[in-house]
């Protein structure tokens, strides 16, 4: 027998082995069957479940859309999924120069229109620029943390029958001050700005926006074309004295400078 | 549901006695199940014989069977009247097939490690009586083979296709079908011969 035989023997052998007849085949016609009705029973009721949830879905948010509840609707959500806890402000007074500005990141920026003249980015404090309502805290200063609730809590408590209204901060004078040369500045007024942030940094030496201003007052030095005062003053910053606050754009301004 | 029903009643009134075949595709395509079931009447007994012959296990190639007719109403788009519906039914079959050829491979090892299969020992294929154990050789000597070289052996010797038609089945080119299959018969030559089969 040769090699070739072996094979053709073996292929023979299994065409004859394997048929295709078996007794079994009306089993698996019956299985084959019901995995056809099981798979659409399922598609069904995918379908069952997953449309009217879509409907609703939509339905819900175009409801909200016209009646012009969604971002009430979307805050509730929010509120739901994203519960993270609101850090607690750090102490005054206890803050790095760097780290300080940033606490104050969140605040909406303010329009400058000598913006022009130098290349600035956002002010670090620019809803200073806003004129706020006296009675209404600053954002700095208002109490953000749930964590000082309980603090008011007893007193209320004590008088149940009459609930008074929370205590009012203490007025931040230093705030006040701040705010009032930040409004100079913004309002293009630079030699006035200047001698009001000089005020403030004398009256706050290690106040909590001292590296605002004496950025702002650089700011409003390079406006009066005093560039030696400018670039005294914008040397800590390129210097990192505080920290990555302003440095990068200290050291454009450092550059730029005649 | 609807978009099903008007499917299946545009499919039944495109079976006219001229084109049962197509009709029977677009039925399956409408996702009619009396369809599949005509399907199945109509050609177990082929991919059945083709799945045994491929696998080397009646109970695996069994389920290898029920896989490929339940795939076939998601595959049937696939199909656009080249070949026979039995050809296409051939290649869902070596498509699904990997993971079985795999699993029987493993039963038939384990079995062998467990003494419940004959050993072989010199004997020739004419014998009768010896029918099994060359079987079981031949299934073990398969078993050394990849999957595209099984499949060249099987569609082209057993089966007895021509290379045009194997390629076509298995979705590679001519010329690598006879490769498989060139390469497919030295090994299975040697492996035949090592367990004794002259």
């Amino acid at each position: 027998m040769t090699d070739s035989d072996v094979l053709a023997k073996a292929a023979k052998a299994l065409r004859q082995a394997h048929t295709g007849q078996r007794e079994g085949s009306g089993f698996t016609r019956a299985r084959v069957m019901n995995s056809l009705h099981r798979d659409r029973r399922r598609r069904l009721l995918r379908w069952a479940v997953f449309s009217p949830l879509a409907s609703l879905l939509l339905v819900g948010s175009a409801w909200a859309q016209s009646t012009g509840k969604w971002p009430v609707i979307w805050q509730a959500v929010a509120a739901v999924f994203v519960s993270a806890p609101d850090p607690a402000p750090p102490p005054q007074g206890a803050t790095t120069p760097a780290a300080r500005p940033r606490a104050e990141r969140p605040l909406p920026p303010a329009p400058d229109p000598d913006a022009g003249e130098a290349p600035e980015e956002p002010e670090a404090v620019p809803a200073l620029a806003q004129p706020a309502p006296e009675s209404a805290p600053p954002k700095a200063a208002r109490p953000r943390s749930k964590r000082r609730a309980p603090a008011a809590q007893p007193a209320v408590a004590e008088t149940p029958s009459a609930p008074e209204p929370p205590p009012e901060p203490a007025p931040d004078r230093e705030l006040a001050r701040f705010r009032a040369a930040h409004d100079l500045h913004f309002g293009g007024r630079a030699r006035e700005a200047i001698r009001a942030y000089a005020e403030y940094l004398k009256a706050y030496p290690d106040g909590r926006f001292v590296p605002e201003a004496r950025y702002n007052s650089a700011l409003d030095h390079i406006k009066l074309g005093d560039s030696a005062a400018a670039r005294e003053a914008l040397e800590p910053f390129a210097e990192g004295r505080y920290g990555n606050y302003r440095r990068k754009e200290a050291r454009e301004l450092l550059e730029a400078l005649p | 549901m609807i978009f099903a029903l008007y499917g299946i009643m545009r499919a039944s009134s495109l079976a006219t006695a001229d084109h049962p075949a197509e009709a029977l595709v677009s039925r399956l395509g409408a996702g009619d199940s009396h369809a599949l079931g005509e399907v199945y009447d109509q050609h177990h007994e082929a991919v059945r014989a083709f799945a045994c012959r491929l696998v080397g296990d009646a109970a695996i190639a069994e389920d290898l069977v029920h896989e490929a007719f339940v795939a076939l109403p998601r595959v049937i788009k696939r199909f656009h009247g080249q070949s026979s519906l039995r050809s296409f039914l051939t290649g869902v079959v070596i498509n699904h097939a990997r993971h079985h050829v795999r699993s029987a491979s493993r039963r038939r090892a384990m079995l062998t490690r467990a003494g419940r299969e004959p050993t072989p020992e010199s004997r020739s294929p004419e014998s009768s009586a010896e029918g099994q154990a060359f079987l079981a050789a031949l299934n073990r000597a398969l078993d050394t083979l990849p999957l595209d070289q099984r499949v060249a052996f099987v569609l082209c010797d057993v089966e007895e296709r021509t290379s045009g038609e194997a390629a076509e089945l298995a979705g590679a080119p001519e010329a690598t079908m006879r490769t498989r299959l060139f390469h497919a018969r030295k090994k299975l030559r040697a492996a035949l011969e090592k367990d004794g089969i002259r």
